[in-house]
């Protein structure tokens, strides 16, 4: 059941309840667009467990962002529950919910949402400045994430300054700089070329497996959902498979179950 | 008010209505011939309201300041030459005592001549079409009571009027002009009703209206005046409209009326009149058409007489024209600071709209738009804003005149009553030249926004020039400064007339090319800019005397405010924004400061770097305003410690002025007198007298090439106020060591003057009267000067001449005119044979019951028709109703203001359109909608705060530059701060700005992350 790391094996089917970090069930979200009403999630049930790597898939309009939005309490939802960390998301307030994502959650979008105006470390830091952390404390580990994501000489520079790569791997080193229990990610390869989404993919899998971080990911490529635990996939709003990802080679060779 | 800055007003509106037309007419054209064009830029208009409402209420302003500017203007002329036809009714002329043919009644009212004239003129005019009326007026200013039931006539107690005008008229002439009507528009028969009831019995008198009210006088009460301290008993026999002719000319001074002869008999001035009224054809108003003409046939029939001729009408009238041109240049110069940031305001919005509509402009271009059709389609869009903005403009500034209007009423209504008159024409001017600026302003911008790369705006990337294309445009500017600054520094010191204007524009823009030329040798931007910045500011802010010894002497009027304040904002702006980075990094170091607001802090700072040109417009918009603001109010402050001062008073706290017609004497005889009528004078510490010998005295100084006489009043001091007077001089003639050796020829010589510090001739006196003489010849600042003749005419036309040794300090704010010995302006040897009035100077052993002891003497002396005043309360008065006034014109120049405000919420509300994903990505990040606000809002204050800052900063010291130059306090006067005005500008102009991004911040806090980020 678990590999030779001791994490769980991605041939194993859906986590029990008990490891669970996030938990939806029969989440519904319908959009009114003044003219139509589009119901984007039909009844999701969905569960991630701690230190999981999990790719959504689906094609475009499937609701996969939206569900990544509703988890992440960055949406509310119309009926259905969703439980981070056990918490029952629907009884936090807007202010407990900000909080939340403040210190438990990263976010990557395909889009960076670096903001502009700040150099690399300023943007790093934000969400420690945000969670009450002191300047110079949260400016020592802006520096350290940026390191991690080998951009310490590219501290000062602003996102205009930076390749997309380089933007990318800010954003990686942002979500990742609060210590969070879980990092969302929306589409953190569509910018970018093969070459670089492979690298920020290995720096993913790498943050997975060493910290235990747990990461939802929604992608359109295939590639990326090879490289996560398992693999949901959706359809016109609802869930309609889950697979383990194929191990790597490397996995088997090294004695995984597969 | 026919003219503005000399050019006829007619001639503005044909201009204006045909530049309007053609704006108009290009629109209509759009409209027309490209109409798909014209409903992509209109369409903008009612889509986003609130940013419609804002572009609306910044771009109205410019129109709002001009229609107020050029209403005010109206509502003077039309109040002042109200009052003139009030007062005058259907008196054109004065036939008056006078050595010139020009006369002047101020000069003459104590003056006598022989009532035959009147009927050799009546006679002279008869069956002409010119004249209707010729009237014999004797005139006496006299104290009046109106006697209270009990008492008598030798003890009168009741409602008193220290000084009122009691004229004799010839009751024939009456309906020559207009006859003389009672309240209810009846006509009063003067002879009938003034006639004593009995033989013997006591004569009747007839009341202005205004004095019945003042002393709540009735028909059938008793009033008592006295004339050469003789009581006169009177009945009220009736009241009349206020007029000339029942007695009130003056709003200040009440009026009463009588029978010529009745007065000629009571004060035994038989056959003598003061003046002869002159009617001419026509009702009160087109009669003055007629002046010129009447003049000249007067003049024959008066000549060799000792009478001249008063077109008092005619004159006052010109005198409110000129009058409103002024208030009305005054009012549009300063203005001119709203109306440019107004300017500003345009641009900043259209780029913001260009910038908003980037992609969608890039796309039309991809599809076969042409450039001008971008044009065409903003200008479709400005013309719609301009229209409506000129339309609230024009209406909000008639609300802007009526406010004025009424608070100089409620300031100086007593004696300048004014009401607000705004008309048609002055509207259109304002409408037109709003809406002619405001289209110029959005065709410029149209046209820089048109210029965008097609590629660059459809991606949404940041739009690089070419960098050959850069430099090459780069160096066309540098060549077009650098000559337009040089074309102008050249003009402005070639001409005979050096001209401040001119020379410190081209200065002010040579720097510039200068700069462009620099960048495109390659120079980087901030170091060549920043040295820009600080040039312009070295270059406005050099003292006044550094200035003449590298420039010379400029001519320069007060158009020189506003060219001072367009470029030390704009260099102050340039320097701050070439190194904001400096400044926000020592924010940014406050971090810990800020705690929980930090994350806000950084993001709020950040941005107005990112954004210079955004930064650098609204910056200067609020510097500009808050720099004409701090400036006035701080020069305004100085002024007031400056004139009251302790030596404000030149030493005495009492002032009694009394009149010739019940006269008291010398300063002994009035000190006499109080005492003998219960005044307490072991409380005088000392008196003295001065005599006025002429209000409107004519004075030149010989061998100057200007021989034409001017206007000052001339006064003659007793030995006591020669003796007892604090006289301090800022300059002395040469051989008076100091300022005792002048006191001391004052006291010992007959050919010595002294004058107030007003006569000092002053370069480009903005409003300056040209008749009021000036002291030719001395040099401002100078401490020492070769003494200066003045000639006087006497009334007989001789010329007597006394030689100016010292001018009075700026600081002795109570004493103005010319000062001579009391014997060289009066008596046998004086310049004047009687003194028009004479003035009792008083000092006290407590200055603070100065009040209480004028009320006294003034009690005492009312038969005398003395009025008597604390001297420092009349100077904190008149200081007060100044510094009102000057808050009205501040009020006025902070609508400017309202601009800038605007623009703040403009770009707020952009800014949460642009920044809409990051918002978006903030609060997924973990920013609260509080945090999000506050980001908002501490942005606004950061920008807002530096622009009052530096504009705080900027008038501050040019105030202080102006203030301890020679022209005013000079360099050791004590320069004022006046820190709740500065503070009070700081707070309002910061809450307001904070006000207006409060919506724009809560519509940020309320986005919705998922929404905001969504990009699929």
């Amino acid at each position: 059941m678990f590999s030779r790391n001791g994490k769980r094996s991605r041939s194993d089917g859906p986590p029990s309840n008990s490891d669970h970090i996030i938990r939806a069930d029969a989440v519904v979200k319908t959009y009114d667009t003044g003219t139509d009403q589009v119901r984007a999630l039909r009844g999701v049930d969905f569960a991630v467990a701690r230190g999981e790597m999990v790719a959504v898939m689906g094609p475009s309009g499937c609701g996969k962002t939206t569900l990544l939005n509703c988890l992440s309490g960055l949406d509310g939802v119309d009926s259905g529950k969703i439980w981070l960390e056990g918490d029952d998301l629907a009884k936090m307030s807007d202010r407990k919910r900000t909080d939340y994502r403040a210190r438990r959650m990263g976010f990557i979008f395909q889009v960076y949402n670096l903001l502009p105006v700040l150099s690399a470390v300023e943007n790093v830091e934000l969400p420690l400045l945000v969670s009450g952390v002191k300047p110079k404390e949260a400016r020592a580990k802006a520096t350290a994430a940026l390191g991690t994501v080998g951009l310490t000489e590219w501290a000062r520079h602003r996102p205009a300054e930076l390749s997309g790569g380089q933007r990318q791997r800010v954003t990686v080193a942002r979500s990742l700089v609060n210590d969070p229990a879980i990092v969302w990610a929306d589409e953190p390869t569509g910018a970018l070329d093969s070459k670089t989404a492979t690298e920020i993919m290995d720096l993913l899998r790498d943050l997975n497996e060493r910290a235990g971080m747990t990461l939802v990911i929604v992608t359109h490529d295939p590639g990326v959902g090879a490289r996560c635990d398992r693999v949901v996939r959706m359809n016109d709003g609802l869930v309609v498979d889950q697979e383990a990802a194929v191990a790597h080679e490397s996995e088997a060779a090294v004695g995984g179950v597969v | 008010m026919d003219e503005i800055f000399t050019v006829p007003i007619d001639t503005i509106m044909a201009v204006l209505l045909v530049l309007l037309g053609v704006c108009l007419l290009s629109v209509v054209w759009v409209a027309w011939r490209r109409p798909v064009i014209f409903k992509l830029g209109v369409r903008n208009i009612p889509r986003r309201r609130a940013q419609t409402t804002l572009i609306v209420v910044g771009l109205m302003l410019s129109t709002m300041i001009i229609a107020a500017a050029l209403g005010t203007g109206e509502t003077i002329n039309h109040s002042s030459t109200a009052a003139t036809y009030d007062s005058l009714g259907h008196v054109d002329e004065l036939v008056v005592v006078s050595a010139d043919a020009e006369g002047s009644v101020q000069s003459a009212i104590n003056e006598r001549f022989d009532e035959a004239t009147a009927g050799r003129l009546r006679q002279a005019f008869d069956g002409d079409p010119l004249v209707d009326g010729v009237m014999p007026v004797l005139l006496e200013t006299v104290p009046a009571i109106v006697l209270e039931a009990g008492s008598t006539i030798d003890q009168p107690k009741g409602q008193q009027e220290p000084v009122a005008f009691l004229i004799g008229v010839d009751p024939g002439q009456l309906e020559n002009f207009g006859g003389l009507r009672n309240v209810e528009g009846g006509t009063i028969d003067l002879v009938a009703a003034t006639a004593p009831l009995e033989a013997g019995g006591t004569e009747g008198v007839v009341l202005s209206e205004s004095m019945a009210e003042d002393l709540e006088a009735t028909v059938g009460e008793t009033l008592i005046t006295f004339y050469a301290n003789e009581p006169r008993e009177y009945r009220i026999v009736a009241i009349a409209e206020d007029g000339p002719l029942s007695g009130r000319f003056d709003p200040t001074i009440p009026g009463m009326v009588v029978p010529l002869t009745s007065l000629q008999a009571a004060t035994g001035q038989q056959g003598l009149v003061t003046l002869l009224g002159i009617s001419n054809q026509g009702g009160v108003e087109d009669g003055m058409d007629l002046t010129d003409q009447v003049v000249a046939k007067l003049q024959p029939l008066i000549a060799g007489q000792g009478l001249g001729i008063d077109a008092i009408k005619a004159d006052a009238i010109e005198e409110s024209e000129l009058f409103a041109q002024i208030f009305t240049a005054f009012f549009l110069i300063l203005g001119l600071f709203s109306i440019a940031v107004g300017i500003l305001l345009i641009v900043l919005i259209f780029t913001m709209l260009a910038a908003e509509r980037r992609s969608e402009m890039g796309m039309e271009r991809a599809i076969g738009a042409h450039r001008r059709q971008l044009i065409q389609q903003f200008v479709a869009e400005g013309s719609g804003y301009a229209l409506l903005a000129g339309l609230v403009g024009a209406a909000l500034g008639v609300v802007a005149t009526v406010v004025i209007a009424v608070s100089i009423d409620a300031l100086f209504g007593d004696f300048f009553p004014v009401e607000a008159a705004v008309t048609p024409r002055s509207l259109i001017v304002a409408y037109c030249l709003g809406v002619v600026i405001t289209f110029i302003a959005v065709v410029a911008s149209s046209w820089k926004v048109s210029r965008l790369n097609v590629v660059a705006a459809v991606r949404d990337i940041p739009d690089v020039p070419p960098p050959a294309r850069r430099r090459l445009r780069t160096l066309i500017w540098a060549i077009v400064l650098l000559l337009l600054g040089g074309l102008l520094t050249w003009s402005g010191q070639a001409t005979d007339t050096a001209q401040a204007f001119q020379f410190y524009a081209g200065m002010s823009l040579l720097p510039f090319g200068v700069a462009m030329l620099s960048r495109y040798l390659g120079a980087p931007t901030r170091p060549v800019f920043s040295l820009v910045g600080i040039y312009l500011l070295v270059l406005w802010l050099l003292p006044d005397d550094v200035s003449r010894d590298l420039f010379g002497d400029l001519g320069g009027d007060f158009e020189m405010f506003f060219l001072s304040g367009i470029f030390m904002v704009a260099g102050a702006s340039i320097l701050i924004v070439n190194n904001l980075d400096v400044l926000l990094a020592g924010v940014s170091r406050l971090g810990g400061v800020f705690r929980g607001s930090l994350p806000a802090v950084r993001t709020a700072i950040a941005y107005p770097g990112a954004a210079k040109g955004r930064t650098g417009m609204t910056i200067a918009m609020f510097s500009l305003i808050v720099f004409s603001l701090v400036t006035f109010a701080t020069i305004n402050q100085n002024f007031v410690e400056l004139f009251l001062g302790d030596e404000a008073n030149a030493g005495w706290d009492v002032r009694a002025d009394a009149l010739q017609a019940n006269p008291i004497g010398d300063a002994a005889a009035f000190r006499t007198a109080v005492e003998s009528r219960g005044v307490d004078t072991a409380q005088f510490e000392a008196t003295g007298m001065v005599v006025t010998g002429d209000e409107d005295g004519r004075l030149r100084i010989p061998g100057t090439g200007d021989q034409e006489w001017k206007d000052y009043v001339v006064k003659g001091m007793d030995a006591g106020f020669i003796a007892e007077s604090a006289l301090a001089f800022q300059a002395r003639a040469e051989g008076f060591a100091d300022d005792a050796a002048i006191i001391e020829a004052l006291r010992t010589r007959d050919d010595v003057a002294i004058v107030d510090a007003f006569a000092i001739p002053v370069e480009g006196d903005f409003g300056a009267d040209e008749d009021a003489f000036t002291l030719t010849g001395y040099e401002d600042g100078e401490d020492v000067f070769a003494p200066i003749p003045v000639e006087i005419e006497r009334p007989d036309g001789q010329v007597a001449t006394l030689t100016v040794i010292g001018i009075l300090d700026d600081e002795i704010g109570s004493l103005f005119g010319l000062f001579a010995p009391e014997r060289a302006v009066v008596g046998p040897s004086g310049v004047y044979a009687e003194p028009a009035s004479s003035s009792y100077f008083v000092r006290v052993a407590d200055p603070d019951r100065a009040d209480a002891i004028a009320k006294d003497v003034e009690a005492a002396l009312l038969n005398n028709g003395v009025q008597a005043v604390s001297i420092l309360d009349e100077l904190e008065e008149q200081q007060q109703q100044s510094t009102a006034f000057l808050y009205i014109i501040q009020g006025f120049m902070a609508l400017g203001l309202l601009v800038g405000i605007a623009a703040v919420g403009v770009i707020a509300f952009r800014n949460v359109v642009e920044r809409r994903q990051q918002i978006g990505m903030l609060r997924a990040l973990g920013f609260q909608r509080s945090l999000i606000a506050r980001s908002f809002l501490i942005e606004t204050t950061f920008i807002v705060g530096v622009g009052v800052l530096t504009g705080t900063v900027l008038g501050l010291a040019l105030a202080r530059n102006l203030f301890t130059s020679d022209d005013f306090g000079g360099p050791d006067a004590t320069f004022i701060v006046p820190w709740t005005i500065v503070v009070a500008i700081l707070l309002t102009t910061i809450v307001a700005a904070l006000l207006m991004t409060w919506i724009p911040a809560r519509q940020a806090a309320r986005i919705m992350p998922a929404e905001a980020l969504r990009y699929e």
